[in-house]
């Protein structure tokens, strides 16, 4: 069957990478569905990081843009999929929060006030593997020091290096650094099942 | 509980800040030296960076809006998007703000309407009558506001196109423009500290904020404010702010929702 005559149903069935293969083809359905199978954690990364619907909608755009023209430079040795556009969405979400300080000022970068976004339900979602992988996750992070957590997700989602978290906080750098190590590695012995 | 007990913590340091993305620039090169010389430390990065990986699915989820898929398709492949397509999404902010209103009609809630129509036809934005403007808001605001019942306000928004949606983490909002050309401004935001106002500001290009109104919420949370800027807006960035009462020159404080005007 030729990609063209790819119906959405035979898509959804393909593997990230099958997509990816497809979208290099200039296979606009492959992008689509992509786009089904990530969009959801693309906008909560982006939401996450800009604070901001309409920021996190330009994000959107950017990230499947990039997808679409540089689908050919993914290189599955890196990593999987999910990294790659979470990681695309990662660096476009803080340099859009960067070019638009004054929107990103009405959050705290630890913070944004979860309880005013548009909640959808894990469990109905995703697979049972995402909602276990979800579910992990938070029982991890909640299970950190709150400085431990705090200075990871400066790192992560605030997109500051630790020289910069150290004067965010007023913390020497070494107690920075002793934080993200600590916390990182307690992250990754209550996570190992589920990273890959 | 290092990441790699048998290797220093200075290493592992690196090698979290790392897979974290929060080295300095200069020390990336630290870090390729590391792995050129020690093979099999790649793995433990590896490692870190899986675990790295799984962060984002620790957020509560958020769903993009339905009418976003189609956007960001014709953008990703550089189409531009259809009339027809704009028309719906301007739609689809028209009935998110029905969808409000029905819902407080349905509970028979008063919504506490905030009637201020200050700037006239001025024909212009010119930021030197912005402190004027601003006194004329402070004086009418007592004397305008008003209540209205949900099907009054209802009754305005039918006859209405909308023109932005304004988001942000402080709430949400809607801009229309009536069948008069008047420009409404629904938002729904957290109820105000005393000697307190919300403050509508007109950006256009790099002008500095030109006043709008200021408007007070009930306790559902509701406010509405109307305004004649009597020309297009087309670009112009809306914005609100929390502004002490009667309302100030210019913004004092941080943007609590934001959007730009449609074409």
């Amino acid at each position: 069957m030729a990609p063209n005559e790819l119906a959405l149903a035979d898509l959804s069935a393909l593997s990230d990478e099958a997509l990816l293969g497809l979208i290099v083809q200039r296979e606009e359905a492959a992008l689509g569905a992509l786009y089904d199978r990530y969009a959801a954690l693309v906008y909560t990364v982006a939401l996450r990081i800009t604070g901001d619907r309409q920021t996190a909608e330009e994000v959107m755009q950017d990230v499947f843009q990039s997808v679409w023209q540089s689908a050919g430079g993914f290189q599955q040795t890196l990593g999987a999929v999910s990294g790659w556009v979470v990681g695309i969405t990662r660096h476009r979400a803080i340099d859009a929060t960067r070019t638009k300080r004054e929107r990103a000022r009405n959050r705290e970068v630890t913070g944004i006030d979860q309880t005013t976004l548009p909640f959808s339900s894990p469990a109905a979602d995703a697979g049972v593997e995402q909602y276990a992988l979800s579910e992990a996750v938070r029982t991890a992070l909640a299970d950190l020091p709150q400085n431990q957590r705090q200075a990871i997700e400066l790192a992560y989602y605030g997109g500051l290096t630790r020289v910069e978290i150290a004067e965010r906080l007023g913390e020497p750098l070494g107690t920075v650094k002793t934080r993200l190590r600590l916390g990182l590695a307690k992250l990754r012995d209550l996570l190992r099942p589920f990273a890959e | 509980m290092d990441p790699r007990p048998d290797i220093s913590d200075e290493i592992n340091d690196l090698l979290v800040a790392y897979a974290l993305d929060a080295l300095e620039p200069a020390e990336h090169e630290r870090v390729r030296q590391l792995l050129a010389e020690r093979p099999e430390l790649q793995a433990t990065l590896d490692e870190l960076r899986a675990t790295v990986g799984t962060l984002p699915y620790g957020l509560t989820p958020a769903t993009p809006p339905p009418e976003l898929r189609q956007r960001v398709l014709d953008h990703a492949v550089g189409r531009t998007a259809q009339p027809a397509q704009a028309e719906a999404r301007t739609g689809q902010m028209a009935a998110n703000l029905r969808t409000w209103l029905f819902g407080l009609a349905g509970l028979a809630v008063a919504l506490l309407v905030a009637l201020i129509t200050t700037l006239g036809q001025v024909g212009g934005l010119q930021n030197e009558l912005a402190t004027a403007r601003q006194q004329r808001d402070q004086a009418q605001l007592i004397a305008a506001t008003a209540q209205a019942s949900a099907q009054q306000v209802a009754a305005i928004v039918a006859q209405s196109v909308a023109l932005a949606d304004l988001s942000g983490a402080g709430g949400q909002g809607t801009v229309l423009q009536s069948a008069e050309g008047n420009l409404i401004l629904a938002a729904e935001l957290p109820p105000l500290a005393a000697g307190r106002v919300y403050q509508f500001w007109l950006i256009e290009g790099g002008a500095a904020p030109v006043s709008g109104g200021v408007f007070i919420v009930g306790d559902t949370g509701y406010g509405l404010l109307t305004l004649d800027v009597g020309r297009p807006l087309v670009g112009a960035t809306l914005a609100v702010t929390d502004e002490p009462a009667p309302g100030s020159p210019g913004p004092t404080t941080d943007i609590l929702i934001v959007g730009e005007v449609v074409g």
